[in-house]
């Protein structure tokens, strides 16, 4: 039989057959062999919908938007605007401004505590769009813009460092459940289904609520913000893993693995996480949108990223509050662009996502 | 120097792959002409209320039931057009069963499906030629041309397919019963629900269901497959249609159950009076089944005869080669003869005969073009330059014989 | 140079083994073989019912030959052929390898002895792991059971490929490139490479077209005679199993019917079974029309055999004893068994 492949080329190379040969030299498919793995054969495919394209771009773009963008803007995402003098800061009851120190003739930071914003140092807030504010500025004089920029970063990583984390704690837990079975799989399993009675929004509001009443710092507060959408999150992946892991587990390759002799490590490392590795990127990108958007829920509800770090969220909720009404109706330079943000954020992730099942799936599209 | 020789190699290197891979270019260019062939073939299948005359024709021979004649049958992928159908010619005679053999993608249940027009499309198109069927009512249709909706009403009525999957190819969710009636609902609108019932009742009779009447109420997954094979005959069967077209009916069944449904083929040919086309890839069931083979290599035809013809007295070498590789019961412990190599890849074929490089017979002239369809007897046809003897010299009988005729 | 030491090594180690023994010895002794499935349980965890998969089945084979095992779905082959690798726990029984007991052994001597007993697979598809190239696929053991020097690895890998008429380049590239009967090669060298004594080959050839059909079997009847392999051959296609087989096993519901070597089964037959298994296969003549044995109705559940002789439901010679009594297998000529009533059971 090992000479059949010799046989058949020899077979090939008739006589009259080797004067077309000799003007064309002939290349054998062997030497300009091009391995073509899956992953590859998956990007082309992706590579082929326009939507998954759109998608790609618009998400690039808005990373773009946040990480350089802020670089190259010039103001800073907590900077006022006000009445010759450069307010570079504002927290509550606290300005910080640039005054001319007339003794030595330099511009100076000068901080300044008070209880209301006077005269003096009048701020330029809610101004309508122009050329130093091309979004405007919102009710404390702080350019729109740039906080646009720096609200997705907050955004676009807090997503993308909860879904890693969701995804490598769903993959353990499932994986285990789903390789092993038996009463490991009934404990994993109904602690999941208790992850999955939990009420979402009730309980994150809750958690919020408890890390305000610890009077954690503001800077350190989105940490926990993570942690907890982590811990909320992962069970979802976990099932779909252990979905996975179960059909993987009967199919002949699997069996031909504990056939030939492999260690457990091998076979869960080697061929299943390997083979339930695009169901789970599929899920993670969609999953993506949602973390946003949960995000921005809780932002929007005053228990996220906290003022004056500056969220897509946050941006909305100035709609409520005293200002609200005034802001929602005459204002929308100062609103709209957050919530454009966060739809094409979704978007973006939903078309990437639906885009990487088709090319991992071709025969799921029709 | 270096340089200039690293570039040069390179350059080989891409001109190598060309040859074996398609470039990007190419790929976009292949899709935006198939593109616009498909939406051409789409808008001529999705018109409405057209008049019967555009698709009415004749027979050639009204004896026949369907003849096809010089198929063609393409798939329109990025990678290029797959023509899985390559300008097929065949007839079958009214009351006889065909049998169409060949390897899995050799065409032959594309063949079919072109015939009930349910090619997957858009990619999937009847590119040219005649299909032409012949009716219960005398009028004869030319398939490629009859639209979609006119279809429907062909479809079942006069023709019907039976799967090779029995197990998906029942509704799990619906009774058996319920599944018989609704095609008699569908081409029978003023049938009652009794009559529809006592009608299914009796075609589950008809295909050897022991309590026909308990079968009627039961769902799919309480049949074996042997069983939801049987239904589905009794589905196919139930408009009296003129020609069931079978794809691999028995592949996915034990031996013992293959035998059964066998028979029961057989018997059903006769009650009906109808024709059956069978597709298998085994040369068993068709050798005991048909009385006129067909054998398709890369979607073409190679060879076409009776069964006699073609396994007593098969000429193309692939249709030896396939024989003698069955190991069949009770042959002596020899190596089984094997035909070395693969089928060719379908984008792209080449232009000489598609088997000239698995082939042990081929000479000279096999480096010719694609060789024609020979007749080497009134029912045998060959494509093959082995067998242009033998075709030149029933040739000259068949013209001697046609002289005398006339001097008579 | 290495590759051809490489290569060496590997026939010694065969041919001592296969020359040192002229007698034939058995590699394999099965004996009253029972696989249960649990099927039904109550509130209590006990198991009320079972799926007798394989229900007393006894065989040996020597060294070298090709044990066939005939039937149709349902019959428990599959889970004969897995049971033997202990792929499934065994329920009852004993299976002998090389004088070492499958049932009693420990996980970590399993492990050690799994190279020993191959298996190939139906389905070239599902057998195969698409995000591993052909290299890794073939050599993933070979390495983790250490059976070749590291740095030799490669080389025997091409080897084993070239043996069985894989081409070198193919090393590097993924299963979906590849058409059912490559793939099928590549599940033989996979099995291959880890030097084993026995593959189980289960229905290694029924996914695939006539003509590739041929070369696998012919690959597998060289690899056997190169390497003194023996097989267990599972598949529902007589005329294959005729064509491979030295010995053939015809079971039906999970026990054996009749047991004999080639020329017992298809010149002698005895069992009514084996008899209408052999006239059901079709056969590529138009001329012979031959005196078929149709079978009634369909194969019963394997969870609620018949009472008796399993086949008596189908069975056209049926007597009244075949309902109630169970015949026993037993030997009619030298190697010859059979379990029917038609013929004297004491």
């Amino acid at each position: 039989m090992s000479t059949l492949v010799q046989e058949n080329k020899d077979l090939i190379n008739l006589p009259n057959n080797q004067e077309q040969d000799k003007q064309e030299p002939e290349v054998s498919l062997s030497d300009s062999a091009k391995v073509i793995s899956p992953g590859r054969l998956v990007l082309r495919r992706f590579f082929r919908s326009k939507l998954s394209i759109i998608g790609l771009i618009t998400l690039l773009a808005m990373f773009a938007f946040a990480f350089i963008g802020p670089l190259i803007s010039p103001w800073g995402e907590v900077q006022m605007t006000g009445d010759y003098k450069w307010v570079t800061s504002i927290l509550p009851h606290q300005i910080v401004v640039q005054e001319l120190n007339e003794e030595t003739g330099l511009m100076e930071e000068v901080t300044y505590v008070f209880y209301e914003v006077s005269d003096p140092y009048k701020v330029y807030a809610k101004t309508p769009p122009s050329w130093d504010h091309p979004l405007g500025t919102d009710q404390y004089g702080y350019d729109v813009l740039t906080r646009l920029m720096y609200g997705g970063r907050v955004s676009l990583l807090l997503g993308f460092i909860v879904i890693f984390s969701e995804v490598i704690i769903g993959m353990f837990f499932g994986s285990l459940s789903g390789y092993f079975g038996g009463w490991v799989d009934q404990v994993i399993m109904r602690v999941v289904d208790i992850f999955n009675c939990l009420p979402g929004l009730p309980i994150l509001m809750l958690a919020a609520a408890l890390i305000d009443g610890w009077g954690i710092e503001p800077r350190v507060r989105i940490y926990y913000l993570m942690g907890i959408l982590t811990f909320f999150g992962w069970s979802g992946i976990a099932r779909l893993v252990r979905g996975q892991v179960l059909g993987i587990r009967e199919l002949e390759y699997m069996v031909a693995a504990e056939a030939t002799g492999l260690s457990t490590k091998r076979k869960i490392f080697k061929h299943i996480i390997p083979n339930v590795m695009p169901q789970i990127i599929v899920q993670a990108t969609l999953g993506l949108g949602g973390i946003i958007l949960s995000e921005s829920t809780l932002s929007y509800l005053g228990i996220g990223v906290p003022f004056p770090y500056a969220a897509w969220g946050t941006m909305i909720s100035s709609t409520s509050g005293a200002e609200g009404r005034d802001i929602l109706q005459n204002y929308p330079n100062i609103w709209v662009p957050a919530g454009v943000c966060i739809v094409m954020a979704v978007l973006a992730f939903n078309f990437i996502g639906d885009g990487l099942r088709d090319a991992f799936d071709p025969k799921m599209r029709r | 120097m270096k340089l200039l020789e690293k570039l040069k190699t390179n350059q080989e290197k891409k001109k190598a792959l060309a040859k074996h891979y398609i470039s990007k270019e190419q790929i976009k260019k292949t899709a935006k002409e198939n593109s616009r062939i498909i939406k051409e073939l789409e808008k001529q299948n999705n018109r409405k209320n057209v008049p019967e005359e555009e698709y009415l024709t004749e027979m050639k021979n009204p004896n026949n039931v369907v003849e096809f004649d010089d198929l063609h049958a393409y798939f329109f992928t990025d990678a290029g057009v797959v023509k899985a159908v390559d300008g097929v010619s065949f007839d079958i005679p009214k009351k006889s069963i065909v049998g169409v053999v060949g390897e899995s993608g050799c065409g032959k249940s594309v063949t079919s499906l072109a015939l009930m027009k349910l090619l997957q499309s858009p990619t999937g198109q009847i590119f040219s030629g005649e299909i032409r069927y012949n009716a219960k009512n005398g009028k004869a249709y030319n398939i490629s041309k009859v639209p979609k909706i006119d279809m429907n009403k062909i479809r079942g009525k006069e023709m019907s397919m039976i799967f090779q999957e029995p197990m998906t190819s029942l509704n799990p969710v619906f009774r058996i019963g319920d599944q018989l009636d609704e095609i008699l609902f569908l081409h029978f609108p003023e049938i009652t629900q009794e009559e529809a019932k006592q009608k299914s009742i009796s075609m589950l009779n008809t295909v050897g269901i022991a309590m026909p009447e308990s079968v009627y109420s039961r769902y799919p997954h309480e049949l074996s497959g042997g069983m939801r094979q049987r239904v589905m005959i009794a589905m196919a069967l139930s408009c009296d249609p003129n020609l069931i077209i079978a794809d691999e009916p028995t592949t996915a069944l034990d031996v013992t159950i293959q035998a059964q449904i066998l028979d029961l083929l057989r018997n059903i040919k006769n009650d009906i009076n109808g024709s059956i086309m069978l597709i298998t890839h085994d040369l068993g069931v068709i050798a005991e089944m048909a009385d006129y083979v067909v054998v398709m290599y890369a979607g073409r035809i190679i060879e076409k005869g009776t069964a006699r013809e073609i396994y007593k007295n098969p000429i193309h070498p692939y249709t030896i080669g396939l024989q003698k590789s069955i190991p069949a019961l009770n042959l002596n412990d020899e190596t089984l003869y094997t035909i070395p190599g693969t089928v060719p890849n379908p984008i792209n074929l080449p232009n000489f005969c598609y088997f000239r490089d698995r082939c042990e017979k081929r000479f000279g002239k096999c480096n010719g073009e694609y060789p024609k369809l020979l007749q080497v007897s009134p029912t045998h046809h060959v494509a093959c330059y082995l067998a242009e003897e033998i075709a030149a010299e029933f040739a000259k009988t068949k013209k001697d014989g046609g002289e005398k005729n006339a001097k008579k | 140079m290495r590759k051809n030491n490489v290569n060496q090594e590997l026939n010694a180690i065969r041919n001592d083994q296969f020359d040192s023994e002229i007698e034939k010895k058995d590699i394999l002794v099965v004996k009253n073989l029972k696989k249960y499935f649990p099927l039904g349980s109550n509130w209590f965890k006990k198991t009320t019912s079972f799926v007798k998969a394989v229900d007393d089945v006894s065989f040996t084979i020597k060294k070298g030959n090709t044990l066939g095992v005939v039937g149709e779905s349902g019959c428990g082959k599959t889970t004969l052929g897995r049971t033997i690798l202990r792929l499934h726990s065994i329920t009852d029984g004993q299976i002998m390898y090389d004088n070492i007991d499958i049932r009693t052994i420990k996980k970590r001597e399993l492990t050690k002895l799994r190279p020993k007993i191959q298996i190939i697979f139906q389905d070239p598809y599902s057998s195969l792991s698409p995000r591993m190239t052909i290299g890794e696929i073939i050599g993933e053991a070979v390495r983790e059971h250490k059976l070749v020097p590291a740095e030799e690895h490669r080389d025997y890998i091409l080897d084993i490929m070239k043996s069985c008429g894989l081409p070198p380049y193919y090393y590097s590239r993924y299963p979906h490139e590849f058409s059912g009967g490559q793939r099928q090669r590549i599940c033989i060298a996979r099995a291959l490479a880890l030097k084993p004594d026995l593959i189980v080959c289960d229905e290694p050839v029924s996914a695939l077209d006539v003509s590739i059909q041929a070369q696998i079997i012919n690959l597998l009847v060289d690899l056997q005679k190169k390497y003194g392999l023996t097989y267990i051959f599972i598949s529902h296609d007589l005329s294959v199993v005729e064509y491979i087989s030295t010995e053939i096993m015809v079971m039906y519901l999970g026990s054996v019917v009749e047991q004999g070597t080639k020329e017992q089964i298809f010149k002698n037959t005895m069992h009514p079974y084996s008899k209408a298994l052999l006239s059901a296969v079709p056969v590529p003549d138009p001329d012979v029309k031959k005196q078929r044995i149709i079978l009634k109705g369909d194969i019963p559940s394997p969870a609620n055999p018949p009472k008796g002789c399993k086949f008596h439901t189908r069975c056209s010679e049926c007597m009244d004893i075949c309902k109630t009594v169970t015949p026993i297998l037993k030997e009619y000529e030298k190697g010859h068994f059979v379990a029917c009533h038609l013929y004297p059971q004491d």
